[in-house]
């Protein structure tokens, strides 16, 4: 198993109404894999964008144990 | 030397100088979209006597455009928004050349529209048409400062083709398309924020956002700098590419 501590940022609907949590998961598991665990339906994980550790990953990112992973809305309008 | 008065306080500027507002009036910029962040974006541009400013844009001034498009007012409603945004411009800086062009962006013009353009900026509402520009600016070479904006928050990079990530490697797919709440103070501060990289680059000055996105909430009035990395796999600009 993993640990990664997910925090969700700006107007982005919290999962539990919470700012921040930690999340287990299996080895090998992907940014989205954090996101179905985070309890986002699945029509909205693609909104959703995911920075780890400072830097922009796309869903398929292979997390690691101990990375920081920030939540926000995908931001498109002009 | 460019003796307009106008452009006296930015001339003492050591990062513009003379030389730096000659560059500026000889440059061509194109702005995509002429909704919250392509008007202040234009505005600033404008001020800033940048010579030759094409702005692009197809649809016509609606009264839900009022709170946060201002290049366009009350009496342009149901006109043409380049329409309007040229005759505001215009008379903003008579100095300079702007022209308007009613167009949606697509693959079967948008290579005609770069001709002679220095900088692009992308101040669409979408992504599918931010995708054209992306792939657009990456074969042209053209350097492509992005923004966005929703609610109170925003974000803003600048993709330089060969040197920086491109559209396609931070957002593989389009997220699905909603109707955009936004108030004014957003995108004018991210257009404002896009005309002072487009200028930096029209400059040559160094500090502008490559690899890094800034993402401004005003909620909380607090920023973030997110960093970019190159996809590998881009269908644009790594090994997915078309050949």
């Amino acid at each position: 198993m993993i640990s990664v501590h997910v925090c969700v940022s700006g107007i982005l609907l919290k999962p539990r109404g919470l700012n921040e949590f930690d999340l287990e998961l299996a080895r090998g598991s992907t940014v989205r894999d954090s996101l179905v665990a985070a309890g986002y339906a699945e029509n909205h994980i693609p909104r959703i964008m995911t920075v780890v550790d400072g830097v922009l990953r796309p869903h398929h990112h292979v997390l690691e144990s101990g990375q920081n992973v920030v939540l926000s809305i995908v931001i498109g309008g002009g | 030397m460019n003796r307009n008065p106008r452009y006296e306080r930015q001339i003492l500027m050591p990062e513009i100088g003379p030389e730096g507002q000659l560059r500026l009036s000889g440059s061509r910029v194109v702005v995509f979209g002429l909704g919250g962040l392509g008007c202040s974006a234009a505005a600033a541009l404008a001020l800033a006597g940048v010579g030759d400013i094409l702005i692009v844009d197809y649809d016509l001034v609606e009264p839900s455009n009022l709170n946060r498009q201002y290049l366009h007012w009350p009496r342009d409603i149901g006109h043409l928004k380049v329409e309007s945004a040229v005759n505001k411009l215009q008379a903003m800086n008579p100095d300079i050349h702007i022209m308007g062009i009613r167009s949606r962006v697509g693959r079967d013009n948008i290579m005609d529209i770069l001709t002679g353009v220095d900088v692009m900026v992308d101040a669409l509402d979408n992504f599918p048409a931010r995708f054209v520009l992306n792939m657009a600016a990456y074969h042209a070479g053209i350097p492509l400062v992005h923004g966005a904006c929703r609610g109170f928050e925003g974000h803003i990079t600048t993709l330089v083709p060969q040197r920086t990530p491109c559209l396609k490697c931070l957002f593989r797919e389009s997220p699905p398309e909603e109707i955009c709440q936004v108030i004014g103070i957003t995108p004018m501060l991210i257009g404002t924020l896009q005309a002072a990289e487009a200028v930096k680059l029209l400059l040559g000055l160094e500090g502008g956002l490559w690899g890094r996105m800034l993402h401004f909430d005003c909620l909380s009035m607090t920023s973030r700098e997110i960093k970019l990395e190159r996809d590998p796999d881009c269908s644009v600009c790594g090994r997915g590419r078309a050949r």
